[in-house]
């Protein structure tokens, strides 16, 4: 087989790619390897209708692709190798695919905590499969313990309904990775009162079973809890009851066996020891490139993601990287990073499709603004939180101010300020002030007349800079 | 700013009639020109409202009240006329949104302004019309505004269904809705139901910023957030039957379409860019200003050529902007009923500016002049007869949109000759509402937030709420008032009235 | 509303003359006929007893025998006897009129003559060519211009336009629809200090406007043209289906 752009990847980063290539180049061939017979789309705009960013995704069997694009070839196969120097793919099947362009989106795989690697009691949540999984097991569980201070973390405690459940965070507040102690509060207070939440609604989404072993599948969506009822076992619809445990980490695992209430005793370096019936680990994710390279190597970075330049493009020629396998290595714009998020997944999987459709005609490209501005969008605790630039002070050092409002229960508004000028923000709640903050960081408007006064609530600061 | 009371404030304030205040020359420093400002008894408490609150011991700084604003601008060099604050005027950055200034061309010390124009530059509305009745509609409600969410892109950094590249950009960038047409996005009705036939002329995409491309390239054909919208609306009142006539509405209760939206990012960084070129120039030829925010260059100087040449390709970005809004929507429509947007009638009504500067001929004391009107929050009102309208409406004056904010009703004006007189041909854009309802009223106890953010050593400010605020409980401007002020004055004259049944916002 | 035009017949209470009362309408035609028209000679005028109870009658016959093609409404009925009387008051005096402009009037009223065109032997000055041009004019509901071929042409006008193949089969794709518009009252914002003056400035408003509207349209037409040559609009289908 062969083809003039072959994506190896069937999650968001490799579908945006394919899609966007076949958009591009609608007389080239494009192949797309997947591991799993479904794939992640961004067809479905329901979620748009509500927020920002907030593509709906959802998973569609492979050969949907190829119906909506037809030179789109779904390929539903794992990759072994990719000799780099005669520009083939080979899959785990042993078929061989050449390519003009190859664009690796493989994505990561759940890091699971160093002491519990092989326990069955402990389940490492990344993607479709595991949340299936998770729920599967959790309908038997009574107590649980979740390590992990990410989004999908923070989602599942969120979600979560009559089990008890230990959160182990090793941070001072709960969903570190996304916000500062402020917002974190702020959440805290709503997890507090979300056991009264009103009933989460039936899971409406249409699943498939999988035949066969278990394969790695395409990372969660934005939006994947959405519709999941997470049940636990408790016969009584006793309300959820949390103990977030801050500041510790794992320090080891025990399994006392089947004779115990609950099978697994989890040791604490606070000295605490849990005892419960299941550990979810949801502590991020590493690149996953497990596939033999023939011929020219990948620079990769420390965390083992090939390194890609401005253009997405890896050290070897003609193969680009996208989503949460690649270590963006370029000069970054004042107010942006990269992130392990499927937004950015989505850009880069984009972007490299421009990149490779332009640099196959010589045409010269503008790097995508989306790389100038950290935005991302997400729902936590039922809250649209949208993190803007650098909204947690990240690369200002200590030079810089705290703007703050807040109403409890309704909205948390952070604005990072330096040298007068907008830096960063995180809006949590619909606070409206989205476009204006994009739009005053982009611009470093001189804020200094304003004071506090740019906070306040009486003014529509969107309309004062119409 | 000059400090005084607020009873001495109003000894520079006089009450013409109903309608009508003048700002007479001294209340600001320099003011070449007199102010002047439209009100009815409602919206004349907020003005006077805010301006009282400005007054207030140990107000410095912030906002400037919009009647501070409309005479620091009556200030700046060469200005002709008045200053002109609409019915629905409210601070902005330099120039308050909902004022018109002139400025005499053949005059060389005669500025053009940024801040005049306003960041999202050429924002504006258009109305499309369907042949469609309520009936027709309410049931399918729900579907078609899913429709619409569908094909329109909405919200910050979404990116617009119709791809462009970096040629396509810099061709639609001059080429304004004539790209549009060109690449078969719109009809050619369209073009002719558009202020200046939907391209400025002199738009020159050299003269752009390579930031402000990229910036607008991933947001082309796409609505923006904050105060932009889409909505279907039904025609609720019809005040002048001809006029209506002519615009294709016949009966209350037919549907409609109204694109509210600009240049979003790429406009702002045009401004920014501006705004900083400009400042050097003023230092250079030595030109002050009451308010560092009015930033200003002389209009033949290469600083105000470059930014009204940009200026002009921003305002060819949104009108494929809202060009490719039409043809979504149409489609979305189409969808819908099961029919071609031809057949359904969806023609163009009108679409109209209120984030410009043009260059126009006015008669100023009864004699022609070449004028650069900045419109900020200011829509154009042409009357009957005035060459640069539509020939469908010769005889009924130029349609001017006015959108309400979300939810709230909007109108369809026409131009009348005593706007032409009085404000340079020019009238209210919308609601208007830079001082809100109060939101949300703040009421977490911050200790524990700042407890924990105060473990990070960085300095924390906290919004406090201002005292002030709370007397003003309803301090919004509706837009009935200010439409019916606009219209009472003779500025422009009411026509239709609109009332939205699903609204499409980012 | 007639008095310019009955102040130029020198009707003696032009000032007065509203069209709309029965006794004035029928006292003004008797006195254009007696005066102007002279369609029947003066003994044998049954229209001149205004207060016989057959009056009606004897003016239907009256309209007849003058070829008066307005039929119903009296206002429209009295400007054309008066038309018809500045006509045959111009007719009269033609003489003196054209002193002034014999020159420009004489070269269109003779067209170049060709000999092989059957039409051409017509005597376009006869009376038999302006009594022919005047009967279609009547059949087809025209009114009558002092000069036989400006009346023609309109015919042709007509015809070309209304009364052509596609209009016959499709009278719907040709027949102006709509609601009458009130040009004098819709129009407003100048007054020109006369009322006869500002309605002839609003008419050729609506006529230079007529004439705007047919130009964009024909560039319309060319945009479309064009269009169908440079158009292929895209939509990025992986946002939603768009398109056809």
């Amino acid at each position: 087989m062969n083809a003039t752009f072959v994506i190896v990847g069937g999650g968001i980063a490799g579908v945006s790619c394919a899609e966007t290539l076949a958009f591009f180049e609608p007389d080239e061939k494009i192949i797309l390897i997947s591991e799993s017979s479904l794939i992640k789309t961004v067809t479905n705009l329901h979620a748009l209708t509500k927020m920002l960013y907030n593509f709906d995704i959802v998973e569609k069997e492979a050969d949907s692709l190829s119906e909506i694009h037809p030179n789109i070839t779904v390929i539903h196969d794992g990759v072994r190798a990719i000799n780099t120097v005669r520009n083939i793919v080979t899959t785990k099947s042993n078929a061989t695919v050449s390519y003009k362009y190859l664009c690796i989106c493989t994505g990561g795989r759940p890091k699971i905590i160093p002491q519990a690697e092989n326990s069955k009691y402990v389940l490492g949540i990344r993607d479709t499969d595991s949340v299936d999984e998770f729920i599967e097991r959790l309908s038997k569980c009574t107590k649980i313990a979740i390590v992990g201070n990410g989004g999908i973390a923070s989602e599942i405690i969120y979600k979560i309904r009559n089990v008890e459940v230990h959160w182990i965070i090793k941070d001072k507040h709960i969903t570190a990775t996304f916000v500062e102690p402020g917002a974190a509060t702020f959440f805290q207070n709503c997890l507090e009162s979300s056991n009264n939440a009103q009933e989460p609604t039936p899971s409406k989404r249409m699943r498939y079973k999988e035949d066969g072993g278990h394969k790695s599948g395409a990372a969660l969506g934005p939006d994947w809890y959405k519709s999941l009822e997470i049940h636990g076992a408790s016969s009584t619809s006793l309300p959820s009851n949390i103990k977030i445990h801050f500041e510790t980490e794992v320090a080891g695992i025990k399994e006392p066996g089947h004779d115990n209430e609950h099978p697994v005793q989890l040791y604490l370096t606070n000295k605490e020891i849990i005892l419960c019936d299941l550990i979810v680990s949801a502590t991020g994710v590493v690149p996953q490139n497990s596939f033999n390279v023939v011929g020219n190597k990948f620079e990769t970075s420390e965390d083992g993601g090939i390194s890609v330049n401005e253009f997405l493009q890896s050290t070897v020629k003609n193969i680009y990287a996208a989503g949460d396998v690649c270590s963006p290595n370029w000069v970054f714009a004042k107010h942006w990073f990269p992130m392990k998020l499927w937004t950015q997944a989505r850009q880069m999987g984009c972007y490299a499709a421009k990149c490779m459709s332009a640099h196959s005609k010589n045409q010269d490209i503008l790097q995508d603004f989306c790389f100038e501005l950290f935005a991302h969008s997400t729902k936590l605790f039922g809250y649209k939180v949208i993190l803007l630039g650098l909204y947690n002070g990240q690369k200002l050092g200590r030079d810089y101010e705290i703007m703050l409002r807040t109403t409890k229960g309704s909205e948390y508004i952070k604005f990072i300020m330096q040298n007068h000028r907008l830096q960063g923000a995180i809006l949590i709640g619909e606070t409206d002030l989205e476009e204006t903050c994009e739009n005053l960081i982009l611009n470093q408007i001189d804020l200094s007349p304003y004071g506090t006064d740019i906070l306040d609530p009486n003014i529509d600061i969107e309309d004062y800079f119409d | 700013m000059v400090v005084r009371s607020y009873n001495d404030e109003l000894k520079y304030l006089e009450k013409i009639n109903n309608y009508c205040w003048r700002i007479k020359i001294g209340f600001q420093p320099n003011m070449k020109v007199e102010g002047c400002f439209y009100v009815n008894s409602a919206l004349e408490k907020l003005m006077l409202e805010e301006l009282r609150n400005a007054c207030r011991p140990g107000m410095v700084g912030g906002f400037l009240p919009g009647v501070k604003q409309i005479a620091n601008v009556a200030a700046l060099p060469g200005i002709v006329g008045k200053s002109v604050g609409l019915p629905d005027v409210h601070s902005g950055y330099g120039f308050a949104i909902g004022n018109m200034a002139a400025f005499d061309m053949n005059d060389p010390v005669s500025i053009v302004s940024p801040g005049g124009v306003g960041f999202d530059i050429n924002c504006g509305v258009r109305l499309l019309r369907t042949n469609l009745w309520e009936k027709d509609v309410l049931p399918v409600k729900e579907q078609l505004a899913q429709s619409l969410f569908d094909h329109i892109p909405v919200g910050v950094g979404s990116k617009g269904i119709i791809p462009m590249n970096a040629h396509d950009l810099e061709e639609a960038l001059e080429m304004g809705m004539d790209w549009s047409l060109r690449e078969g996005y719109i009809w050619a009705e369209d073009k002719e139901h558009c202020e200046e036939y939907g391209r400025m002329l002199n738009a020159d995409p050299s003269t752009v910023s390579m930031r402000a491309k990229k910036r607008g390239l991933p947001q082309l054909g796409t609505l923006g957030a904050g105060n932009h919208y889409a909505e279907i609306q039904i025609v609720d009142e019809i005040y002048d039957k001809w006029a209506a006539c002519k615009m294709g509405i016949e009966e209350k209760g037919q549907v409609c379409v109204m694109i509210h939206s600009g240049s979003r990012g790429f406009g702002h960084q045009v401004a920014t860019d501006a705004l900083v070129q400009m400042e050097k120039a003023m230092k250079r030829d030595n030109i002050e200003t009451n308010d560092r925010q009015l930033a200003c260059a002389r209009i033949h100087s290469e600083e105000g050529q470059n930014y009204l040449k940009s200026m002009a390709a921003a305002a060819n970005f949104a009108w494929v902007n809202r060009s490719s809004m039409t043809f979504l929507s149409r489609q979305a429509f189409a969808k819908q009923f099961e029919m071609s947007p031809d057949d359904l009638d969806m023609h163009v009504i009108y679409d109209v500016s209120h984030n410009i500067a043009k260059v126009e001929e006015h008669l100023v004391d009864g004699k022609p002049k070449t004028l650069l009107v900045h419109r900020k929050g200011s829509t154009r009102a042409f009357p009957p007869g005035h060459p640069l309208i539509p020939v469908d409406y010769q005889l009924t004056g130029q349609p001017v949109l006015i959108g309400g904010t979300m939810g709230t009703c909007s109108y369809v004006l026409t131009g009348t000759e005593t706007g032409m007189e009085q404000t340079f041909g020019s009238t209210c854009h919308g609601a208007g509402r830079a001082l809100s309802r109060a939101k949300s009223r703040r009421n977490l106890d911050y200790t524990e937030v700042l407890r924990k953010l105060d473990s990070m050593g960085i300095s924390i400010r906290v919004a406090s709420p201002k005292l002030v605020m709370e007397e003003a409980p309803e301090s919004y401007k509706n837009v009935t008032d200010v439409v019916n002020t606009c219209h009472a004055a003779g500025i422009s004259n009411k026509c239709i009235k609109l009332r939205p049944i699903a609204v499409i916002k980012g | 509303m007639f008095k310019r035009k009955l102040s130029a017949l020198q009707y003696p209470q032009c000032d007065f003359v509203n069209g709309k009362d029965e006794t004035e309408f029928r006292k003004v035609i008797v006195w254009l006929e007696e005066n102007k028209i002279k369609k029947y000679k003066p003994e044998s005028r049954p229209i001149s007893d205004i207060k016989s109870s057959n009056w009606k009658k004897s003016f239907e016959q009256y309209k007849k025998d003058v070829c008066c093609p307005v039929k119903s409404d009296t206002l429209i009925e009295l400007d054309w006897f008066i038309n018809l009387a500045l006509q045959k008051e111009y007719i009269q005096n033609k003489s003196k009129y054209e002193k002034h402009s014999l020159e420009i009037l004489k070269s269109p009223n003779t067209p170049n003559v060709v000999p092989d065109n059957p039409l051409d032997h017509l005597d376009f000055g006869s009376k038999d060519f302006e009594n022919g041009v005047k009967a279609i004019a009547q059949m087809l509901q025209i009114l009558s211009h002092p000069d036989p071929l400006i009346t023609l042409k309109a015919i042709s006008k007509l015809i070309c336009n209304r009364l052509n193949n596609n209009a016959i089969k499709n009278p719907e794709d040709y027949v102006i629809k709509g609601a009458p518009f009130p040009f004098e009252d819709a129009i407003k914002g100048y007054d020109l200090g006369d009322l006869v003056l500002n309605k002839a400035a609003k008419i050729l408003r609506l006529l230079y406007i007529q004439n705007l509207r047919d130009l964009q349209t024909k560039s319309n037409e060319l945009i479309v043209s064009v269009q169908s040559i440079t158009a292929n609009p895209k939509t990025d289908t992986k946002l939603g289906k768009v398109g056809k």
